[in-house]
């Protein structure tokens, strides 16, 4: 019954070509992992940095989970969309990384991938926006069918995290 | 290709000979097809490719079957209909996987076939087509190219038979085919596998077919006749069982699956059915008849009779031909022949039914055939073929004939034909050839192997029919002792109209069954019922193991239409090929099952014993099915049991496992082995470290997951504990008693439990519908931004601009200075209540309770601030949080009531004495939801008053300031100033967020919302509610709750002239309606109203809801009525009704019914903001928005804004309401039950409220009020009618406060609250009784109006001690008094005990008495106490007093000595004070001794004492200081008198005889009571009990004296309460001194007599004394009876002669010379009289006071100490000054007197064991004695009666 803290922020966004971003967050866990309190998943502001090429959300996370296993070690998915001057949401990448394993405040940088899409579709994207986006959340982080998918750099999420865990040591595990 | 499957074929013969009976060409592709149709379900998907394959091969290996001749029949098909499809299945199936492999998996099969190989397997087939095809290939190559190599040398050449020949000469090969079966065992015999008859063959050990074959060939050829042993009956080599073992064969513990019977059904198959095809038809029957044929052969009639047969003929014929021989003589011979005859007959029929039965199975077989011909299609897998059997010689040649089939069918029949007509007649007995009797038989074997024509072939007929059978469905139903106990799965009907369920159901039975009951259900569309079927109850004996399956047969007539080629049911049908027959079919068929008991673990049958058997047994019997396990492990999961089945590899045919396999193969068949969830992380498991549940039962996760989701109150903001050890379990109690609470409804009244309901859910639909409302309105911007605005109009935005050229804001703004606001004060009340009040405010909130000062008057101002302090559920004190609080805020009026502890004659200043009682006046409560909304609540608001106050009148004089106020009576109106508010004040936002639109007229409802707002923007203060969400979610329009609907009909009965009335009860009927407790939520805009029905059914409502309805009523009456809504001072949010009657607006609250003008001043509305009917909705927009302000013209839009403008079309939505209300009735019983409920909880609260006080309840005045409530529910008038002349006569002897309290239904809880704010409860006073009384009045849908009425009462207490408070119930105004104070000398205090109410005067002194101060015996004086209780005893004597004063001053003495030290002096002092005390406390005024009087008296000169009035004043009043004024004190002399009344009775015996005078008992049974009282008086000891005590205890000393029986009857016990136990110890004492006194007085008498010289006599009286010692004694006895021994009376009766006047002799007193006189007199009558015992009592009637004093002689005259006063009067002056020395000589006579009584009570054991021997005296002594005393009882108390006078005087004397 080992007892795994959250605690962190996603700070910001670098290298996207995008302006205004926002972005979802969601973190996965697998089966063993029972979350005690907080949210599994949300959204962040839209910023519009003015200075500079980081959009900063400095969103809150805040997760208790108790495990019975360390299979299914919790992983952050990450959705970084771009809000334009009308007011329409494209993506900008994909990105997931997984929780620390050990306790202690973790900098997280994490690289993001968008679907390239046909190059009819690039072109329509480069134009009028939107373009391919993946049916399925769940293959951000699972990557069984990844190998299909062409695509292209987003920028880099920014994330600052601190665990804390606990119990872990009653059944053998080092950390 | 193409050569080797012919050698197949023909390899194929040899290893198997076996034959196809019928369409040998296509035989083997119908088996494999028929095979491939089963399998097809299941593993089509491999079949499909290797099908192909297959068929190919085996086509060849048809074709060299062709040309091959039939020979044998096998054996091995006959149970083929027994071995289950499954088996065949799984072997197909092996076969198919193992068809493409290498040639030694095919010998495995093979092998396997030949292990077990008596089953029909395609299996062993195609690997004996394998291997034969293998082996043939060898030869070939061999023979073909060998030949060709070598063919070139023909000189050489030996034939090979030849050779072989000679080689078989010398070497004998024994050949490796296989041997027949019929050369193995002896001739004529059938080979018999006992494993196909059910028994259990142990698997043989592995061995190759050729050596086995070997091996069999060797052994035959070698001895024939031996060889043969070796094989068994199967034909098989003997052999052991295989050696090997299975280590993990080990069995499964079958312990879980013991349960009563089991029962298996295994399927059914139906013989009928409606979808039967002609062809099915005829099939059912063949079956049928083949059946009943084998069943026919099985018996073997024919074969028995013909074995009779042949060996009659054959003796017979040995019996001729050897007649010297036989023995036989002639007669038997011919017995035999007769015999033989007559067998012959029997077997010719026998025959004959055989041949008829063949000839139709035959017949049938041929209509059959030739209907599939007709019909294109084979619908069956029947087949039937032929097995000829000749029963004589064996050989081989003809080794059995098989006819098959179409070719061979007729001949059999032919020969029968022929041979049936051979004639048999007895007589050509001898030249019949046995050969030729022998029949021939012919036995039809039926096969399922026809090929089913598919699908796609059949006609479309057939094809629907199939697709019909496949939807038919069934299922069997259990029944036990017709109850359902389990049912079967759903199974579908097959295509030979079976149905197999395969399942086991346990029935765990506690009794014998009764019927066991199952019912097959057919499920085609619906589900119907075919038939019901009674199983037979298993016998005792059948259990667990028993394997075989039981058959009934069952039928239902149910008709059913023939369709699509079916047959139908019972309905007649022609037959195809038979033309003129018509058959008519039921639905038919056979229920297969096993019934059976099951074993229990230990191997014992879990049968039931039968029911009388049970009786004895039951209680053994429990125990055992206590253990019972409920179900069997194994049905539940199959998907262990396979594995488990796998891992162990049971044996399949070990009938231990036999139900176990077929459960498998069950469940294999079905295909349950995919598995139900599919999982991605199947390893999870193992890596775990903790296990789910010990996940779940962590304390900390629940309470960290609980608070996650907001369901724990408590623990919201608290730090959550680290481990679990630190967490309480009482967190989880709390939130699962939380989460119960919905669900528990238990121990309620019905109508409660309603209430509960409708609150649950109305609370849920809530819930519900602001879910999805909640869900609708999205989360806005301005919900999360705080300055965001939106922008609606141009003027907005210019503003903003403007703002840019606007100088710059300041950057440290100003703070505005809010308004200070005292926190809650009650101020100025305009209280009118009553002018002697002392009225005062209590304000009570969240339970706790805060009070002002008392102010007195009826016109009291308090003018206080009163803070109350309250906490916030978790602390948080933001509006949301505080806004959930439902408390109200109660103001409760009281008056308080002082009440003396005691008399009032105590002085006024003493208050402390006093109790304080509240009284409650009334009450105003409100909603702290009202105070939080308004921030403020001031002004003048009206008391709830309750209707009538019990012991308080309306002031007439009072002038209410304004007459014309109300329509109510003005005068009973009481009204508060209140000013209350919250601090710091809490800011109220309202918002309401923006909706979207979703509903019926969106056209109206946006222009209703484009209102609102405008509204909003106008006034945003003032509501309007435009639209609101129904009951199903739905925004709607608020006018469509408007409709007229009618009221109950039983309200409109009631005031049928009088329509105001009627309104009036309306709004009454509205008000009784249970609110629901409203909380203020912040999404206020979302109001959602039920429907007045749903209000009226569910019995619950809001205030919106509550004016809708009543509106409603209204207009049912034709009566403008519109809803307001608006706000109220004290509610808060209210919706009232406005009624326009002619010129003026009637303003109904229908929360209290009340109606009020707009005028009118007292009006709680505050403001109205908005009106609706059902056309449209005003909103209010006069700038002054109070109602008396208000114009309620709504037709004038300068006032009022309209929604709808007049002239707008629409079309009117339907009301929302329903046509009509139906009304149900209230249950009576119900309401009783309620009634009842709610007094018992009430009561109890009260007592639970009062943990320190007793609690009594006054029955006749709860009576009185129970008579008094109903008629207050239909009052109009004044309630003073009211008051009737039973309370009128209560409040004579009580001051009664009460008031009834009435509130609408909603819990028990609620009026409980209800009593508790009224306070009645917290009554001081000790005397306080209570009464209660309940009353529910019903009206329709159980909407119920509770009255309550409460009243405490205080008793006047009897000793004039009176309750101040009395006098207040004079009312200023009117003069009228309920009750008159007693005034101190109106009434006489004596003589209580014979009034009414002696009873509870008794008891008001026994209560007194328990409250005594304690009397401790320290004081050094005691020595004195006896001379000052003297000297009280002889100065009330001298005044006359009555004995309780004189009790009191003694007490009153003992007190003030217990307390103080006091010199003798002065005790003397504090002697007569206390007198004086008492005597002015229990006298007469006039009684009171004066102080000359005092002073006059002789003996206090001799104190030399001088009374003075200031020392006499100082002293009572430091005595009345000490005391706390509290005389009341009540002693023994104040129950003694009250006890006497019961003392004597009629019924009582004396000696045990009636008694002669009973006034005279009466008399002296007072005497002896005052002296026994006298006793008590003068020892101390007698303080430590209680007054009452010693009262009780000189009543029954005095009866034991008197001789009176029983000594302590029961009527006294009842009266004093004291049971004999309790007196004993006080009467021993009594008793005790009692008998000093006689001793005393015999001692003066014994001077007296040794003065006239009459020892002897004294010395006779002696044995006397002891009786009185004994008593004590005689007390502990049961029998009550005093019995003086007689046998000494005699001498006592001398006694008393020459006592008397010896005790007189010593009175100086001049009245000695009268009682000398009257002794005389006495003497001469008392001589004459045999009773004893006045000798105790005169001497003690002296020496009382003479044994104190004897050595000073002047005392005797004190005994004149009762009643008459001339005794002592007429001595003023004799008693001595006591001095030391007398003390001093009166202590040294004490001492002597002890050392007397040590000395007399030695010689009272010694007596007393002699009276016990005399006791053992034989049975006629004591008869003399009785008659004895007989004899003494005829004039038992003439003498006594003379003693007593004696002292009296002549007054008494005149009695006689």
């Amino acid at each position: 019954m080992a007892e795994v803290h959250v605690i962190g922020q996603i700070l910001g966004a670098t290298g996207f070509s995008e302006s205004s971003l926002f972005c979802k967050w969601g973190i996965h866990t697998g089966a063993a992992w029972k979350l005690l309190s907080g949210v599994r998943e949300g959204q962040t502001q839209v910023d519009t940095p003015q200075i500079g090429d980081m959009a900063y959300w400095s969103h809150p996370i805040d997760l208790h989970f108790a495990t019975k296993g360390l299979q299914g070690w919790p992983r952050l998915h990450l959705q970084v969309w771009s809000q334009d001057s009308f007011g329409r949401c494209q993506l900008a990448g994909y990105g997931f990384c997984h929780v620390p394993s050990s306790p202690g405040t973790h900098q997280l940088d994490c690289p993001t991938w968008r679907p390239l899409g046909s190059w009819r579709e690039q072109l329509a994207r480069a134009f009028v926006g939107g373009g391919p986006q993946l049916l399925h959340a769940d293959t951000i982080y699972s990557g069984a069918d990844r190998y299909r998918l062409h695509t292209a750099a987003g920028g880099t999420v920014h994330l600052a995290i601190g665990l804390l865990l606990r119990h872990f040591d009653r059944y053998g595990v080092e950390c | 290709m193409t050569t080797i499957p012919l050698r197949i074929g023909l390899k194929v013969c040899a290893f198997h000979s076996f034959e196809m009976s019928e369409a040998a060409y296509s035989s083997t592709e119908e088996i494999m097809d028929r095979h491939l149709f089963k399998d097809a379900e299941e593993n089509r998907n491999i079949t499909e490719t290797l099908r192909g394959k297959v068929r190919e091969k085996l086509k060849n290996a048809k074709i060299s079957q062709g040309d091959k001749s039939s020979s044998q029949l096998l054996a091995e098909t006959k149970s083929h209909q027994w071995s289950k499809t499954e088996v065949l299945l799984d072997e197909g199936l092996s076969f198919f996987i193992l068809s493409g492999e290498e040639d030694s998996a095919v010998s495995r099969s093979a092998q396997q076939k030949s292990v077990s190989d008596s089953y029909f397997k395609p299996s062993a087939f195609g690997g004996s087509l394998q291997t034969a095809a293998e082996g043939q290939d060898e030869d070939f190559v061999e023979e073909v190219i060998l030949m060709d190599l070598f063919e070139v040398k023909a000189a050489e050449y030996e034939d090979d038979q030849e050779q072989m020949k000679r080689q078989e000469a010398i070497v004998f090969v024994p050949s490796s085919s296989p041997v027949a079966n019929q050369r193995k065992l002896p001739k004529g015999m059938m080979p018999r596998i006992l494993e196909d008859e059910g028994f259990y063959i142990k698997k043989k050990p592995a061995t190759y077919k050729k050596i086995r074959n070997k091996m069999e060939n060797r052994l035959l050829s070698l001895q024939e006749a031996s060889g043969k042993c070796w094989f068994e009956e199967s034909g098989e080599i003997m052999s052991l069982p295989s050696p090997i073992r299975q280590s993990w064969n080990f069995r499964i513990s079958m312990s879980k699956e013991s349960l009563n019977p089991a029962l298996k059904t295994i399927h059914r198959k139906f013989s009928h059915h409606p979808l039967f095809n002609q062809e099915q038809v005829l099939c059912a029957r063949l079956l049928q008849l083949c059946e009943s044929f084998q069943d026919r052969q099985k018996q073997g009639l024919s074969q028995l009779l013909y074995e009779k047969l042949k060996a009659l003929t054959e003796t017979t014929k040995l019996a001729r031909n050897k007649p010297e021989i036989s023995q036989f003589t002639r007669e038997s011979l011919e017995d035999y022949y007769w015999q033989i005859s007559d067998t012959k007959r029997l077997y010719h029929e026998e025959r004959e039914k055989d041949h008829s039965l063949l000839h139709r199975v035959l017949q049938t077989w041929k209509q059959m055939k030739s209907l599939r011909q007709k019909q294109g299609f084979t619908s069956t897998p029947v087949k039937l073929q032929f097995h000829k059997i000749k029963m004589n010689t064996w050989d081989e040649q003809n080794q059995a004939g098989m006819l098959s089939g179409e070719e061979n069918e007729e001949t059999p029949f032919q020969n029968e034909d022929t041979w049936v007509g051979l004639p048999y007649i007895a007589s050509d007995l001898e030249g019949m050839d046995m050969e030729r009797i022998k029949p021939m038989t012919l036995v039809p074997q039926l096969s399922f192997t026809a090929e089913l024509t598919n699908v796609s072939k059949c006609s479309l007929s057939e094809q629907k029919r199939r697709a019909k059978i496949q939807k038919l469905k069934y299922f069997i139903k259990i029944f036990y002792n017709d109850k359902q106990v389990s049912c079967t799965s759903v199974s579908p009907l097959q295509f030979d109209f079976k149905v197999m369920f395969q399942q086991i159901f346990n029935v765990q039975l506690l009794y014998w069954p009764e019927t066991i009951c199952l019912e097959v259900y057919e499920i085609s569309k619906r589900t119907s019922l075919l038939v019901k079927l009674y199983l037979p109850l298993p016998n005792k004996t059948e259990l667990k193991d028993k394997t075989d399956l039981e058959y009934t047969e069952f039928s239902s007539d149910k008709l059913a239409r023939p369709m699509d080629g079916g047959v139908g049911s019972n309905v007649p049908f022609n037959l195809e090929g038979s033309e003129n027959e018509k058959v008519c079919l039921l639905t038919s068929g056979k229920l297969s099952y096993s019934l059976s008991w099951a074993l229990d673990e230990n191997g014992i049958p879990l049968t039931p014993v039968s029911q009388s058997f049970r009786s004895a047994y039951c209680s053994v019997l429990r125990n055992v099915d206590a253990r019972g396990v409920p179900g069997l492990p194994w049905p539940m999961n199959s998907q262990k049991l396979c594995d488990w089945a796998d891992d162990i590899r049971i044996d399949p045919n070990d009938p231990e496992y036999s139900d176990i396999t077929e459960l498998i193969m069950y469940l294999r068949h079905k295909g349950q082995e995919i598995p139900k969830y599919f999982r991605l992380e199947q390893l999870q498991d193992e890596f775990n470290f903790v296990s789910e549940e010990e996940m779940k039962r962590s304390k900390r996760f629940q309470l960290l997951q609980l608070r996650n989701a907001g369901q724990l109150d408590l623990f919201l903001l608290q730090q959550m504990p680290l481990y679990d050890k630190e967490i309480p379990d009482i967190v989880f109690q709390e939130y699962e008693s939380q989460a119960q609470k919905d669900m528990s409804i238990s121990d309620v009244n019905s109508i409660t439990a309603q209430r509960i309901n409708s609150v649950n859910f109305l609370r849920k639909v809530r819930s519900l519908i602001m879910k999805r409302i909640i869900k609708v309105s999205k989360f806005n911007l301005s919900d999360i931004v705080a300055d965001y605005e939106e922008i609606v109009s141009t003027s907005q935005l210019t503003d903003v601009i403007c703002k840019f050229i606007e100088p710059r804001r300041k950057l440290k703004p100003q703070r505005k200075e809010r308004r200070k606001v005292t926190a809650q004060t009650v101020s100025d009340g305009d209280i009118k209540i009553l002018d002697t009040v002392h009225p005062f405010i209590e304000v009570s909130f969240q339970h706790t309770v805060y009070q002002t000062n008392t102010a007195s008057g009826s016109h009291p101002c308090w003018n206080e601030e009163i803070k109350v302090d309250f906490i916030s559920p978790g602390h948080d004190y933001g509006f949301s949080t505080l806004s959930k609080i439902k408390d109200n805020i109660h103001i409760n009026v009281f008056d308080e009531v002082v009440i003396e502890k005691h008399e009032d004659h105590c002085l006024k200043s003493c208050s402390t004495h006093a109790y304080i009682q509240k009284n409650w006046l009334g009450s105003i409560s409100f909603p702290f939801s009202a105070l939080l909304q308004q921030s403020e609540i001031s002004g003048t608001f009206q008391v709830n008053i309750p209707p009538i106050l019990l012991g308080y009148t309306w002031s007439n004089t009072y002038v209410p300031p304004r007459e014309d106020c109300s329509g109510q009576n003005p005068k009973e109106c009481t009204f508060l100033n209140i000013f209350a508010t919250i601090e710091p004040q809490i800011s109220y936002i309202t918002f309401n967020p923006k909706l979207d639109e979703f509903s019926d007229q969106i056209d109206v409802l946006q222009r209703a919302q484009i209102f609102t707002r405008n509204c909003k923007a106008m006034f945003p203060n003032r509501r309007v509610v435009t639209t609101v969400f129904n009951g199903e979610g739905m925004q709607v329009f608020v006018t469509r709750f408007i409709k007229a609907l009618n009221p109950p009909q039983q309200l409109l009965d009631i005031f049928l002239h009088d329509s105001n009335a009627t309104l009036d009860l309306i709004a009454r009927f509205v008000s009784l309606i249970p609110f629901t407790t409203e909380t203020l939520d912040e999404n206020d805009g979302f109001d959602i109203w039920m429907t007045s029905e749903c209000c009226i059914s569910l019995a619950i409502g809001n205030k919106e809801e509550h004016a809708i309805l009543l509106c409603n009523f209204f207009l049912y009456f034709g009566k403008k009525a519109l809803v307001l809504l608006g706000t109220s001072v004290l509610e808060g949010h209210v919706a009232y009704v406005l009624t326009q009657e002619t010129g003026e607006s009637l303003l109904w609250n229908p929360s209290t019914g009340q109606c009020y003008k707009q005028f009118d001043p007292f009006c709680p509305l505050q403001s109205v903001d908005c009106l609706f009917n059902d056309r449209n909705v005003w909103f209010n927009i006069q700038q002054n928005n109070t109602p008396m302000a208000v114009h309620f013209d709504y037709s004038k839009e300068s006032f009022w804004k309209q929604l709808l403008p007049k002239d707008f079309q629409w079309t009117k939505a339907q009301s929302v309401q329903p046509e009509e209300i139906v009304y149900c009735d209230t249950n009576k019983g119900m309401v009783e039950d309620l009634k009842s409920r709610m007094e018992r909880a009430l009561k109890c609260k009260m007592m639970e409220w009062r943990p320190k006080h007793p609690t009594r309840w006054n029955r006749q005045c709860t009576s009185v009020l129970r008579q008094i409530l109903p008629k207050l529910e239909f009052y109009t008038g004044s309630f003073a009618s009211f008051e009737d002349s039973e309370l009128e006569r209560l409040l004579q002897f009580y001051w009664v406060t009460g008031f009834p309290i009435q509130m609408p239904y909603t819990d028990v809880q609620s009026v409980i609250d209800a009593v508790y704010q009224t306070g009645v409860h917290s009554s001081e006073f000790p005397q306080t009784e209570f009464a209660l009384a309940v009353y529910i009045h019903p009206y329709p849908n159980n909407i119920l109006s509770v009255w309550v009425y409460l009243a405490s009462l205080a008793r006047y207490q009897w000793n004039r001690s009176r309750i101040r408070q009395a006098k207040r119930l004079r009312t200023v105004g009117t003069g009228k008094a309920y009750l008159e104070g007693r005034g101190p000398g109106e009434q006489q205090p004596l003589a209580w005990w014979r009034g009414q109410l002696a009873a509870d005067i008794h008891q008001a002194l026994r209560y007194k008495e328990l409250k005594l101060p304690s009397y401790k015996g320290q004081s050094p004086q005691l020595s004195l106490r006896r001379y000052f209780a003297d000297l009280i005893a002889i100065v009330s004597n001298r005044f006359t007093l009555c004995p309780s004063a004189r009790h009191l001053a003694v007490y009153l003495l003992d007190l003030f000595m217990d307390r103080y030290d006091i010199s003798i002096q002065q005790l003397h002092l504090v002697a007569l004070s206390c007198l004086l005390l008492a005597s002015k406390f229990e006298e007469k005024e006039d009684s009171v001794p004066k102080l000359e009087q005092l002073n006059s008296l002789g003996c206090m000169t001799n104190m030399n004492l001088v009374l003075t009035k200031q020392n006499l004043l100082h002293m009572e009043l430091l005595l009345l200081e000490t005391f706390q004024w509290n005389l009341c004190l009540p002693t023994a002399a104040h129950f003694i008198e009250y006890y006497l009344s019961e003392a004597v009775h009629e019924t009582d015996l004396h000696d045990g005889w009636p008694m002669v005078c009973l006034e005279k008992t009466k008399l002296y049974m007072a005497k002896y009571a005052d002296y026994f009282l006298e006793v008590s008086l003068q020892d101390y000891a007698f303080l430590n009990y209680a007054p009452s005590l010693v009262a009780a205890a000189c009543v029954a000393s005095s009866r034991i004296i008197l001789r009176l029986s029983p000594t302590w009857p029961t009527r006294l016990h009842r009266l004093t309460a004291y049971s004999w136990d309790f007196l004993v110890q006080c009467i021993e004492r009594l008793l005790v001194a009692h008998d000093n006194d006689v001793k005393e007085a015999n001692k003066q008498r014994g001077q007296s007599a040794s003065q006239s010289a009459q020892l002897g006599v004294f010395q006779t009286a002696q044995p006397s004394r002891p009786v009185h010692f004994q008593q004590p004694q005689y007390l502990h006895q049961t029998s009550m009876q005093y019995r003086h021994p007689v046998s000494e009376q005699p001498s006592r009766q001398q006694l008393v002669a020459t006592t008397h006047p010896s005790s007189y002799t010593l009175q100086t007193c001049p009245t000695g010379f009268q009682t000398g006189v009257q002794g005389l007199g006495h003497m001469q009558t008392g001589v004459g009289m045999s009773l004893a015992i006045p000798v105790e009592v005169k001497p003690c009637l002296s020496v009382s006071y003479n044994r104190s004093y004897q050595i000073n002689e002047h005392f005797p005259c004190i005994t004149p100490c009762f009643e008459r006063p001339p005794i002592v009067s007429s001595h003023p002056c004799c008693i001595p000054p006591p001095t030391r020395k007398n003390k001093a000589s009166k202590q040294a006579s004490n001492q002597k007197q002890e050392q007397k009584e040590r000395k007399e009570r030695k010689k009272e054991r010694k007596e007393e064991k002699e009276r016990k021997k005399e006791k053992e005296r034989p049975f006629k002594t004591k008869q003399n004695h009785t008659r004895k005393s007989k004899s003494s009882a005829s004039l038992p108390f003439l003498p006594l009666h003379h003693l007593f006078i004696h002292p009296d005087g002549i007054g008494a004397f005149a009695h006689l």
